[in-house]
């Protein structure tokens, strides 16, 4: 009696074990507010739900969310109704949003919508959100909102030749006088001598150097 | 120029007597010392417990070293303020009836450190907030709470500042922060600010 040898390799004994590679991008287990609104939703129509949609996408977008936005947005609706659907809405996009782009295509979100059994007519208020004309507001919102140190938002500077001065009938002596306003407000003038003002072109260089050198690696290149 | 660089004050013609009387050799010694704090205005060239200690040594009084100091820091000040050369500074200092080897010690100690004394001079600024060191940081961006898989180049400045006002020297960091194209923005314009400079020159 003869030995068969079946050469298997990793993947094949993936597959076969029935054990998806696929995680759904809601996680698990699914989030209380999405089970929520899974089960809810028979009682609902596709109105309501594509209403509460907006509201979700409007609010997140949104740099200074309010709770009077929030009522003046869902004016009309029943609070039940809120209750049992804007929930899992609103986690839905935000888990949504934190996977980047290139992974969670349109089909594949649809995949996982029909996992979690949300009916099929629900899909579409969700994929015109996430994929439509909203997403560059959803996007820069969910940068803006994470902690980071104050950003420049304008430079403006001025070249001045002291010609004299109380010491010196001749001084002929180029300064820099710039001002930084950062994205939290605040506003510094500073004065840069010659000197100073070339160290700081030349870390901005270097860095900036640096960062070219990052992004050339290939790191960059594999899509994770 | 022909007109005198010092007006004769009965001060100053007191100081200029005092001066000639001074002994020679540890005149450059005295010349140096004033010459390189030139620049520094808020601390005087000799301290008082240097001062109690030089009294005694020059043969002056209290009252004639701050003379003679006075008067010699304001021949420095005003060779400075024209720029002139040691030649024409021998030829003023004559003029006020300095002794000849005290003019040829004052020129001497003019040629030395002249220069660098106006250099400093020139770099003086009493703007409020100086710019005095760039520190920087770069890191790697990979995850934020509302977004995943990032791989965001970071780079976060620390632009010391001498700050000026009412003579504390307490530095202000100002930390700013960068992506690539914010950082690239501010190259640009740094680049419009050094063609600027360039034009100058």
């Amino acid at each position: 009696m003869g030995l068969v040898v079946i050469g298997l390799n990793f993947s094949d004994l993936f597959k076969m074990s029935g054990i998806k590679d696929h995680v759904n991008f809601l996680g698990y287990p699914l989030p209380p507010g999405v089970s929520l609104l899974v089960k809810s939703l028979k009682k609902y129509d596709i109105s309501v739900f594509e209403r509460l949609v907006t509201v979700a996408v409007e609010m997140s977008s949104d740099t200074n969310p309010t709770n009077h936005k929030f009522s003046n947005l869902t004016k009309g609706i029943s609070k039940e109704a809120i209750n049992h659907i804007y929930p899992g809405v609103f986690t839905i996009i935000r888990k949504a949003m934190r996977t980047p782009k290139n992974l969670l295509k349109k089909n594949v979100f649809e995949n996982d919508l029909n996992e979690i059994m949300l009916p099929t007519s629900f899909h579409a208020p969700l994929s015109t959100a996430l994929f439509g004309d909203a997403r560059p507001s959803l996007e820069d919102n969910a940068h803006q909102q994470c902690p980071h140190v104050a950003t420049l938002s304008k430079l403006r500077w001025r070249v001045d030749v002291a010609i004299s001065n109380a010491s010196l009938n001749r001084v002929m002596e180029p300064t820099i006088l710039i001002t930084i306003t950062t994205d939290k407000g605040e506003e510094h003038t500073l004065e840069v001598s010659k000197e100073k003002f070339h160290q700081l072109r030349y870390s901005v260089l270097e860095v900036l150097n640096y960062m070219q050198q990052l992004e050339k690696r290939s790191i960059f290149q594999v899509e994770t | 120029m022909d007109e005198s660089l010092f007006t004769e004050t009965p001060r100053f013609s007191k100081g200029v007597q005092l001066i000639n009387g001074l002994d020679i050799n540890r005149f450059p010694k005295l010349l140096t010392r004033i010459l390189q704090n030139l620049h520094n205005k808020a601390e005087p060239a000799f301290n008082e417990a240097e001062q109690v200690k030089l009294g005694p040594a020059l043969g002056l009084t209290s009252s004639e070293l701050v003379l003679v100091i006075e008067t010699l820091t304001f021949i420095c000040q005003q060779a400075a303020y024209h720029a002139i050369k040691p030649g024409i500074l021998m030829t003023q200092l004559e003029a006020v009836a300095i002794n000849s080897d005290k003019c040829k010690a004052i020129c001497e100690g003019w040629s030395a450190h002249g220069k660098s004394t106006i250099e400093k001079l020139k770099k003086h600024s009493f703007a409020p907030k100086q710019l005095q060191s760039v520190e920087w940081h770069l890191n790697l961006q990979l995850a934020q709470d509302s977004k995943s898989n990032l791989k965001e180049p970071n780079a976060i400045f620390q632009l010391n500042v001498e700050n000026n006002d009412n003579d504390t020297t307490l530095s202000e960091p100002v930390l700013l922060e960068f992506n690539h194209s914010q950082l690239f923005n501010l190259y640009n314009k740094l680049e419009v600010i050094q063609s600027q400079l360039d034009s100058l020159s």
